[in-house]
């Protein structure tokens, strides 16, 4: 975890899964690209799990800004 | 407000909105059983001064921890079970080697996300926000905020680029 992981290829890769998975915009071939490149290294395993819980910390840090986080604030 | 007198808010908010609360995990989980469970753990975690932040708007926070522990759920149990597959049809997965690293959600690694977004310029966080939380598309935070989609697209990275440039203070878990 040293800061010069930012330009780390496979860090940088598996953070953009992260955020194509946040966005919803994986059709099938991305999933399938997904996967593979999930399979094809324990390292991108590993890199795309510390770059979802890092994700998951920037979601639950509260909203600055009044009904950021949705209209009432729920999802219903 | 003081961060134990926080927590205990944030823990009634949470027993009295407990079931429209387990309701919006189970949108997103399906099943009464999975939702229990993360409504469980989201109670631990807002009742806990240790791992908790200070929020204005509590039951607001209460919605937003919930739908992001309910989400993250679902994208484990997707990825397990995407892996197990591949092994079923004799592909040969690389075992990560030990534990993989994930952060800690705890009061100091919020503490720090939360300061990583204070340095941004107001409406760069404000854009994250609708995008992290408010599950907007660019394009539609580009027309709230009357900007280009493209200049939303350069705040959301320099939102992202700001995480990147604090995560190795966080703490693993």
């Amino acid at each position: 975890m040293k800061p010069s992981e930012r330009d780390d290829p496979v860090w940088q890769a598996a953070w953009s899964w992260v955020q194509r998975e946040h966005e919803k915009t994986m059709d099938t071939v991305a999933r399938v690209q997904f996967d593979d490149w999930l399979q094809a290294e324990a390292a991108h395993r590993d890199a795309y799990e510390e770059a979802s819980s890092l994700w998951l910390l920037a979601g639950l840090v509260p909203a600055k800004r009044v009904g950021a986080g949705g209209a009432d604030g729920s999802s219903t | 407000v003081s961060t134990d007198a926080q927590c205990l808010d944030l823990g009634s908010t949470f027993v009295a909105h407990h079931s429209q609360l387990r309701a919006a995990a189970q949108k997103i989980l399906g099943t009464r059983e999975l939702a229990d469970e993360v409504a469980q753990d989201a109670f631990l975690k807002l009742s806990d001064p240790a791992s908790t932040v200070t929020a204005r708007q509590p039951l607001a926070y209460c919605y937003q921890v919930v739908r992001n522990l309910a989400i993250d759920h679902r994208r484990r149990m997707a990825l397990e079970s995407s892996v197990f597959a591949a092994e079923e049809e004799g592909a040969d997965v690389p075992t990560p080697q030990g534990t993989p690293e994930r952060y800690a959600i705890n009061r100091q690694n919020l503490r720090i996300i939360e300061q990583a977004l204070d340095e941004l310029p107001d409406r760069t966080r404000r854009a994250f926000e609708m995008y992290r939380l408010g599950d907007l598309t660019q394009r539609e935070i580009g027309q709230r905020l009357g900007v280009s989609a493209a200049l939303v697209n350069a705040m959301i990275r320099d939102a992202t680029e700001a995480l990147m440039r604090w995560r190795h203070l966080l703490l693993a878990d």
